[in-house]
């Protein structure tokens, strides 16, 4: 038994990053919560509860069997957000890396400034998406530490949008203002991109914890909700960009629109989706 | 069950107090670089097809033929890699690995409606009605990009003079292939299908449109319209249909494929026109594959010296 609890410790410690320091024993020398059934052993150390089960007709001495209950603090975890965020911000640098060592080989197939277009208009739709999956994902799985991964995911989204008008301004346009503004006036798809992307500017300012502060948490939390809006222009951005086959910006569509019915369930029904 | 008290742990079996710190970061790194690999072969998947290298023997390089004008030829990968043909997917790099292996043998064309002599032909037999030719032609794209392309094919009148149109014809009607065990995007309705396209008489008998069955001085590929397809220089290039089945000789203007999904977006004539903007986008300009900026897109695809008397009093902005 000692050695089962000491490698449940271990893995937590690998895992989490929490290192325990004494002896730890299977013996139940800790406080157990009123919580914890009868008969089951608590290790705050750990914070987990091992119940300790014989089968019935086995000789005492042998292997006692055990499962693990749920942790002590409800089901939640505190994980090390900084390697959480390390994650993202590497995963989230993959594509452009691959990009450009496919642009450096030109590998990036036969129109390549369409490719890069093209697949960072996409990737700061799925960082939109992404942001805004951050809440209802949190609270349907119970880890209210997910909203600080929040503010990379959606930082990801604003430089992959100006990586995209970049490339619009630059490739298409060639830093012709005139021509930018007679195209955004004239064409929808352009106004609708455009709109999205001013809209995330504010956002970006804002993201700063000292922004934060500064504004208060209430209107930031209003300021914020324009994300709605740069999603939705995103989206149709690209809908109407699609000549015949638009099955994927359609998938961006109900994906956004299953997000922002979490929101509105949420706030008309509180409780429902908890 | 053995269960090894304390005493009976070696030293040498305890883990060293440094290495267990070091497999936490070990753990790290490896949820690191597992997920960075992750993500990018999902990447890899979605992002960036293969590209299908040009035959060993075809004088495919870019530049190696020239239009009337002087300008070179693109190279014959991009030509092959870069198609806009729904039947076999909606991608454009997507066309190439999905339309290898199509069969294109044997294959017959039936020319009908208002001709004098009806005929089915084998392809093998209609290509031989005429000596093909090399005919090097810019390729605008309705979506703004252009190429230009060494095509090997014949002139379509060649074909109708052996069918002999009635006096009362005044349109030709084509039709692509369906046949969705074949073409594996028909099974999808992005498009009504089969493909349709028109032109009315006298563009068909123009000298500069042509049945092409082949590029570089090849086989066309079949993602370039195997075995036989249109090529109309000076109209955007979903005019020029591909895997020609049928050709009907008519008297009333015939639908096609993407005036029927949009009438308000691709007209019948769909000529070249950088002063009639495509609704959601500008045709002022184009992306000459293999080039960095943009060319201002010329009238008639720079054809308008052969063509524009077609087109005499008519308004363009109208008749788009």
């Amino acid at each position: 038994m000692d050695m089962a609890i000491r490698l449940l410790i271990s893995t937590r410690e690998w895992i989490l990053g929490n290192t325990i320091s004494g002896e730890v024993s299977s013996e139940n020398e800790f406080p157990v919560p009123s919580s914890v059934p009868d008969g089951a052993t608590y290790l705050s150390a750990c914070k987990i509860v091992i119940v300790m089960t014989a089968k019935p007709g086995e000789e005492t001495g042998n292997f006692p069997h055990w499962k693990l209950l749920p942790l002590e603090t409800g089901n939640s975890f505190m994980p090390d957000i900084k390697f959480a965020k390390l994650v993202i911000l590497i995963n989230g640098a993959v594509p452009l890396a691959l990009m450009a060592w496919d642009g450096y080989n030109h590998r990036l197939g036969t129109n390549p400034l369409e490719f890069i277009t093209h697949t960072t208009g996409i990737m700061t739709l799925l960082f939109l998406l992404l942001t805004l999956a951050v809440t209802p994902a949190r609270k349907l799985l119970g880890q209210p530490w997910m909203i600080r991964l929040r503010r990379m995911l959606g930082l990801y989204a604003f430089f992959y949008g100006t990586l995209h008008l970049l490339c619009y301004v630059w490739f298409d346009k060639w830093f012709s203002p005139g021509a930018i503004v007679q195209d955004t006036l004239k064409r929808p798809f352009i106004f609708l991109g455009m709109f999205g992307f001013l809209v995330m500017v504010p956002l970006a300012v804002t993201s700063t914890s000292q922004m934060v502060k500064k504004i208060g948490g209430r209107n930031w939390n209003r300021l914020h909700r324009l994300v709605y809006l740069a999603a939705i222009a995103g989206v149709l951005h690209f809908y109407l960009l699609v000549k015949a086959d638009t099955r994927i910006p359609i998938a961006f569509g109900w994906t956004l629109l299953m997000l922002l019915g979490y929101r509105l369930v949420n706030r008309f029904f509180p409780g429902i989706t908890d | 069950m053995l269960i090894k008290k304390p005493e009976d742990i070696k030293g040498s079996e305890i883990t060293d107090e440094n290495l267990y710190h070091n497999r936490r970061k070990f753990i790290r790194g490896a949820v690191l670089a597992g997920s960075a690999l992750a993500t990018g072969f999902i990447y890899r998947k979605l992002a960036v097809p293969s590209r299908e290298k040009a035959p060993a023997d075809a004088v495919a390089r870019a530049g190696s033929y020239l239009t009337a004008e002087g300008e070179p030829s693109n190279d014959f990968e991009d030509i092959a890699n870069y198609n806009n043909f729904y039947e076999f997917s909606t991608s454009k790099s997507g066309v190439a690995p999905r339309a290898k292996g199509f069969v294109t043998r044997p294959w017959a064309i039936e020319v009908d409606g208002l001709v004098h002599k009806p005929k089915t032909f084998d392809l093998d037999d209609l290509l031989k009605i005429a000596p093909l030719e090399d005919r090097v032609y810019r390729l605008r794209c309705v979506e703004a990009w252009s190429m230009v392309i060494p095509w090997l094919g014949f002139p379509l009148a060649k074909l109708l003079e052996q069918v002999q149109p009635m006096g009362e014809a005044t349109f030709v009607k084509f039709f692509t292939l369906f046949d969705p065990a074949r073409m594996p995007n028909q099974i999808e309705d992005v498009l009504p299908w089969p493909y349709v396209e028109g032109l009315r008489l006298d563009e068909a008998m123009h000298p500069l449109t042509i049945l092409a069955s082949g590029l570089y001085g090849k086989t066309l590929p079949p993602q370039n319209g195997a075995p036989l397809r249109l090529v109309v220089p000076w109209k955007y290039g979903f005019k020029s249909i591909k895997s020609i089945v049928k050709i009907t000789l008519t008297n009333r203007q015939p639908n096609t494929t993407w005036g029927d999904y949009a009438p308000n977006e691709y007209g019948f004539y769909s000529n070249v026109n950088p002063n009639v903007s495509h609704p959601r986008w500008s045709q002022a300009t184009e992306r000459r594959i293999g080039e960095f900026g943009q060319r201002d897109t010329i009238l008639f695809n720079g054809y308008g010296d052969q063509v524009a008397h077609l087109y005499k009093g008519m308004d363009l902005g109208k008749y788009y």
